[in-house]
């Protein structure tokens, strides 16, 4: 009987896979009143709630500026960092982040076909403008990641300047390798490599956590080691923080250099007082002559030698990755067999196309390593320069670039504000 | 330089030394203490076998391990073994379980952890709660050029360092990838890249090509494919009108002024040997293009980029055609119906009802006669593909037919013959999902079909007269008209509104954004509102409208008898952008290309760009 | 601010340097600031007040499985979502037997779901119903892969919105092989398979 059975219904599936491509089985007659139920959906997250989302980074940033600049209350900002945690990275789950953000703001710069939600433009562009008002208040604790750091930086420990500075050109690369592979649409690695989402997730791949825990326990003793050494969009907010209008201070009131801030700061954002007169002006002098003479010179060989590599960073492009696979079935004339193969060769595009697309894109790759790497080259030669260059400084101020802002150094100046 | 409990111990400064803050709570201290510990010890335990538990799965997946498939296989084998199926019933349960169980351990440890930790850095804080704030840097005034050259000692160091890995890397790495610009087949094409989002713009985009609930079928795609992807269509100019027929087209970069009398802007101009009112049609840098005569029916091959004559094809000896053609009017000619290209193959038609394939390569594919047409003016039904089918609309006095003919073989995968009576119009595509709906006029009725299986879906009485207007698609609305009957809106099959005044003749509509365009014979020039036929604006122009209206770049084409393309804004405002000739009289249609517009006049190919 | 700065500069004891310092200054605020403003105002112009959210493309969709291990999420989002418009209610079902299946019941060794999340139930003869699971389904498309090689293609794969964190670069569209992970505007929901073809 099963078999009788069985013959019928592969007969009917034989004929039916013949003749048509439609459905296979026709719609059934029920006679027992059933009725045919809808498919269930949940619908997504309501677009208010992702408008509360920015309304929210908006107060946020209101409240922690008012905190640093008005009420120099390091309670205060610590207390909104805790809800920032809790808003942006329990609740939120740390998606979309203005760290992130950039590469949507890039790739909507780059690819007129990628359309942009006006959210995502709010998380990237809100802290860059607070950040040109008041300084890195974004940093302080409204950015989720900052906040965590900030919390588990139990015991700081100073890192030399020597190493400080070397370790501080790791994000000008990373954003340059970021907003190119944004550019391109080929991956965002910010939010790929993001070490702390995971654990609000409490999901990541092994070596994300150990990504994260590793920075974690660096930084119980390394203030905030993600964000001065890892965080491409701390570039941008150093660059507003520099032209700030108002900046918090140290001191309430009046620098009497008493050094006792000296050591106070988490991310060693103090400058100094310098009053030392040049090194010998001639040797000076001659050093930065022939410093400006090689930035034009760092500039070229570093775009140069940054656009050589275009082709093994292109490959990170799912397109070129799969031409690249192609290639090599052509070439070898067999399949590799993988499913981004399979999958290719069931869409009926053919090579030659993929080809070109992924002509195009290494194109693409080959002048943005080149402008990449002149950026690189320009930032590298400003930084030889800057070691050469010294000015008079009295006072002991936060370092407008890379303070962030914490309100840890409030506490430690022993003069009272003026009334 | 660590900020432990020193005090400050320097003392030529006023101020005050050190600030007392709350130095009691040692009780508390010492009960931080412990807590840091045994939370810190917690951690780790968890931490420990959660790593342990996620090896453990790495290993051996509870339910992807095969051991049930296995025993299943034997099960198979055996002759209903009662004993070894109540077996696998035990295991699958106790794998499911396994597995389910270790999803929640995952989530439970990972909230330990996240708590005990926050539990320990809380007491640690606590613990390390100084009393006294401060200690003094000992940064020596003279050694501030020491630390500086060792900065720049060291950002030396890095930098030589990454200098030479990017070295190394571009010397080692270079040899194993392929250089695809070689590859490149649209230089002059400053379109965007191709993305993985492209998705979005084909969901967003104003034509409503896509509904995405109307997603059908697609289980089966796996089976030969050997057509271009709907993005692939959209990228070029495959029919007449530009891709699907819509009349909406997707290049940028247009120019709006050009003269070809004095060649400004004329990037190339060819003579084409052959009479013939077909438009151009496009793939890559392929442009394609038919004339005929009497005797000789020819398809030439261009390099769009240079006007370079790739090939020439006489079509010739094709079983069943007839030694003489049949008579054509003037104005119509033997080779009206424009081409269609797949990117594969072009396809061409003739008024003798030869239909023909070629490949890029200019050989022939296969060829056919459909019969030979009993047409008063001459076939002028142009071709459209819908995937792997060439679809052939084919009236004449004696019946209406519908074709879908292989694009591979050309031969017939379905034909509809219809009921009503001959037109010139041409078809258009309609993408529904997997499928797509075939809007095809003629007298009286517009009628869509199942582009795979020709079947009807709606007919619609509403037109008279000799119907040369193509319908128009958008926003799920399709639009016909024809002069000395009606303009109609239908939208599922159902008349929405109609309107009698400035009805097309030859032309035909485009809809775009919430309009109609309509142009006449007479020079007229309509904005319709698509949702109730109202009459949004109206324009007349000296010259009349044989060559259809089209949207590219935002903006109308239309083209007048004389050569003159008429520029407009399409949008709500009449707003005159340029009315640029080609000082050739032209009934055709442009094509376009990015920064570029094809015009076929009365002798001559134009190519229209910077 | 501003202000402050421009009367400091009328100031005569303040020397000229700074003065042009400041200029400097006041020039690049106004440098940062407009490259701000034109940055966003570009990308504002091409924005939408919409959010996007990640969908599969079932007519893409491949079934290779990477769903159910790349999710960022523990239990992937993706979940096998039954038209039962499509479906044809059929007693031997491609995604709920595996495919050699001799006895067509309820039986563990008969399911082809690894999870079994895929429920039968009885409706009229001949027919049957199938539901899914979702806090069971893990998103491995097993039974997709069974109903669209044998049936009609009514189960398929879809992202849950419920359950989908929305990361701003989905982990399962870098892995996917056939580019079927999309975003699409949050309005538009989901990319589900409609009723009968005709």
């Amino acid at each position: 009987m099963q078999i009788v059975k069985y013959l019928l219904i592969s007969i009917f599936l034989l004929i039916f896979f013949q003749t048509s491509n439609a459905q296979r089985f026709p719609e059934p007659d029920f006679e027992s009143g059933y009725e045919v139920p809808e498919t269930q959906t949940i619908a997504p997250r309501a677009l208010s709630w992702e408008y509360l989302d920015v309304v929210v980074l908006f107060i946020a940033l209101s409240v922690m500026s008012w905190f640093v600049i008005k009420k120099r209350s390091r309670k205060g900002i610590f207390w909104t960092s805790i809800f920032s945690i809790i808003y942006f990275g329990v609740i939120r789950l740390g998606c979309v982040c203005s760290v992130g953000s950039i590469q949507n703001v890039t790739l909507s710069l780059f690819q007129s076909n990628y359309i942009i939600p006006i959210t995502v433009i709010a998380f990237f562009a809100l802290p860059l403008l607070f950040t040109l008002f008041f300084g890195r208040t974004f940093c302080a604790g409204v950015c989720f990641m900052g906040a965590v750091q900030d919390l588990v930086n139990i015991k700081p420990i100073s890192i030399p300047t020597w190493l400080n500075k070397p370790l501080s050109a790791i994000p000008y690369i990373y954003l340059v390798l970021a907003l190119l592979l944004a550019a391109t649409g080929a991956d965002f690695i910010i939010c790929r490599y993001d070490p702390f989402i995971g654990f609000f997730r409490m999901n990541a791949t092994f070596g994300m956590f150990v990504f994260g825990a590793v920075i974690l326990i660096l930084g119980i003793f390394i203030g905030r080691p993600y964000c001065r050494f890892l965080c491409p969009y701390g570039v941008l907010l150093n660059w507003m923080s520099r032209l700030s209008f108002w900046h918090t201070t140290i001191t309430p009131s009046v620098c009497i250099q008493c050094k006792l801030c000296d050591t106070s700061c988490p991310v060693d954002a103090i400058n100094k007082p310098v009053q030392i007169k040049p090194e010998t002006i001639e040797k000076g002098r001659n050093r930065l002559i022939t410093l400006f003479v090689l930035l034009p010179v760092f500039i070229v060989a570093s775009g140069f030698l940054a656009s050589r590599l275009y082709k093994p960073l292109s490959t990170i492009h799912p397109t070129v990755h799969l031409a690249e696979e192609i290639k090599w079935e052509q070439d070898n004339s067999k399949k590799t067999g993988s499913e981004d193969s399979k999958a290719f060769h069931s869409t009926g595009i053919q090579a030659s196309q993929l080809f070109s697309d992924a002509g195009r894109i290494q194109h693409f790759f080959y002048y943005g390593t080149w402008i990449g790497g002149a950026f690189l080259g320009l930032f590298f030669g400003i930084s030889l320069l800057k070691t050469s260059i010294v000015r008079r400084q009295e006072d002991y101020e936060p370092d407008k670039g890379n303070c962030v802002s914490c309100g840890k150094c409030y506490k430690y100046c022993p003069v009272p504000p003026t009334p | 330089m660590d900020t432990s409990n020193s005090i400050v111990n320097n003392t030529n400064i006023n101020s005050p030394q050190s600030i007392p803050t709350n130095s009691g709570g040692v009780r508390g201290k010492y009960i931080a203490k412990y807590m840091a510990i045994l939370s810190i010890v917690i951690v780790i335990i968890v931490s420990m076998f959660m790593i342990l538990n996620y090896i453990q799965i790495k290993v051996h997946h509870p339910i992807e391990s095969g051991t049930i498939d296995n025993l299943v296989k034997k099960l198979d084998g055996s002759d209903d073994d009662k004993v070894l199926r109540e077996q696998i019933r035990v295991i699958d349960l106790m794998s499911r379980k396994a597995y389910f169980s270790y999803l929640w351990q995952l989530k439970t440890g990972a909230w330990i952890v996240i708590g005990f930790s926050l539990i320990f850095i809380f007491s640690v804080k606590i613990y390390t709660k100084k009393n006294t704030i401060g200690t003094v840097g000992n940064i020596k005034p003279d050694s501030f050029w020491e630390v500086k050259s060792k900065e720049r000692k060291w950002m030396m160091i890095s930098i030589g360092t990454l200098a030479i890995v990017a070295v190394v890397l571009s010397l080692s790495s270079n040899k194993y990838y392929t250089d695809f610009n070689s590859f490149i087949i649209n230089e002059n094409i400053t379109e965007d890249l191709p993305l993985k989002q492209n998705e979005l713009t084909v969901i967003t985009s104003q034509v409503d090509t896509i509904t995405t609930d109307s997603l059908s079928q697609s289980t089966d795609s796996t089976a030969a494919t050997d057509f271009p992807t709907d993005a692939e269509i959209k990228r070029n100019h495959p029919a007449f009108r530009g891709p699907f027929g819509l009349g909406v087209n997707y290049k940028t970069k247009l120019p709006t002024d050009w003269d070809g009398v004095s060649g400004k802007n004329i990037k190339w101009k060819k003579a084409i040997s052959l009479p013939g009112l077909n438009s151009p049609v496009i793939w890559g840098n392929f442009l394609f293009i038919a004339g005929a005569n009497e005797n000789t029916r020819k398809v030439f091959c261009y390099n769009r980029l240079t006007g370079a004559l790739i090939w020439t094809k006489e079509i010739k000896n094709i079983p069943g055609s007839p030694a003489k053609s049949p008579k054509v009017t003037n104005d119509t000619g033997h080779s009206a119906a424009s081409l269609t290209t797949d990117g594969k193959r072009v396809y061409a038609i003739f008024s003798n009802g030869d239909i023909v394939a070629f490949d890029y390569e200019g050989k022939q594919v296969w060829a056919k006669n459909l019969g030979v047409p009993d047409n008063h003016y001459g076939h002028s039904s142009s071709l459209q593909f819908f995937k792997n089918k060439l679809i052939v609309q084919y009236d004449d006095n004696k019946s209406c037919k519908l074709f879908a003919l292989a694009t591979q073989t050309g031969e017939e995968i379905w034909k509809t013959i219809r009921s009503g009576k001959i037109s010139w119009a041409s078809p258009l595509i309609v993408p529904k999902g997997n499928n797509a709906e075939i809007i095809v006029n003629n007298l009286p009725y517009v009628a869509a079909y199942n582009a795979e299986t020709g079947k009807e879906i709606w007919k619609l009485d509403c037109l008279t007269g000799e119907i040369g207007s193509s319908p128009a698609y958008a926003n799920g609305m399709v639009f016909a008209a024809n002069e000395y009957a009606k303009m109609v809106g239908i939208k599922d099959g159902k008349i929405v509104w109609e309107g009698f005044d400035y009805l097309p003749d030859v032309s035909s509509p485009v809809a775009y954004l919430d309009y109609v365009f309509f142009t006449t014979s007479y020079g007229d020039l309509v904005c319709i509102n698509q949702k109730d036929g109202a009459l949004i604006w109206h324009h007349e122009f000296d010259n009349g409208f044989y060559g259809s209206p089209v949207i590219a770049d935002g903006k109308l084409y239309c083209i007048d008898r004389t050569g003159t393309t008429v520029i407009v804004e399409a949008g709500k405002e009449f707003k005159l952008i340029g009315q640029p000739s080609i000082g050739e009289k032209s009934d055709c249609t442009p094509a376009f290309a990015d920064g570029m517009i094809y015009i076929r006049g009365q002798k001559n190919l134009y190519c229209i760009g910077k | 601010m501003s202000n402050e700065k421009i009367e400091k500069s009328i100031l005569p004891e303040t020397g000229k340097h700074l003065n042009r310092r400041d200029f400097l200054k006041t020039g690049l605020r106004a440098a940062a600031f407009l490259s701000l403003a034109s940055i966003t105002g570009y990308s504002l112009s091409k924005s939408m007040s919409d959010d996007l959210v990640w969908q599969i493309d079932p007519t893409k969709c491949v079934q290779c499985g990477k769903c159910a291990t790349n999710c960022v999420l523990n239990m992937s989002a993706v979940k096998c979502m039954h038209v039962h418009k499509m479906c044809g209610y059929c007693d031997l079902c491609g995604g709920y037997f595996k495919p050699q299946v001799k006895n067509l019941d309820t039986g563990a060794e008969n399911h082809l779901c690894p999870t079994k999340a895929l429920k039968r139930s009885f409706v009229e003869a001949p027919y049957y119903k199938y539901d899914v699971d979702e806090s069971l389904c893990n998103g491995c498309g097993k039974c997709v892969e069974g109903c669209g090689a044998f049936g009609n293609g009514s189960l398929h794969l879809q992202i849950n919105h419920d359950l989908c964190t929305n990361c701003n670069q989905c982990a399962i569209s870098k892995v996917c092989p056939a580019d079927a992970i999309v975003q699409i505007p949050a309005s538009k929901g989901y990319m589900l398979k409609s009723g009968f073809n005709t």
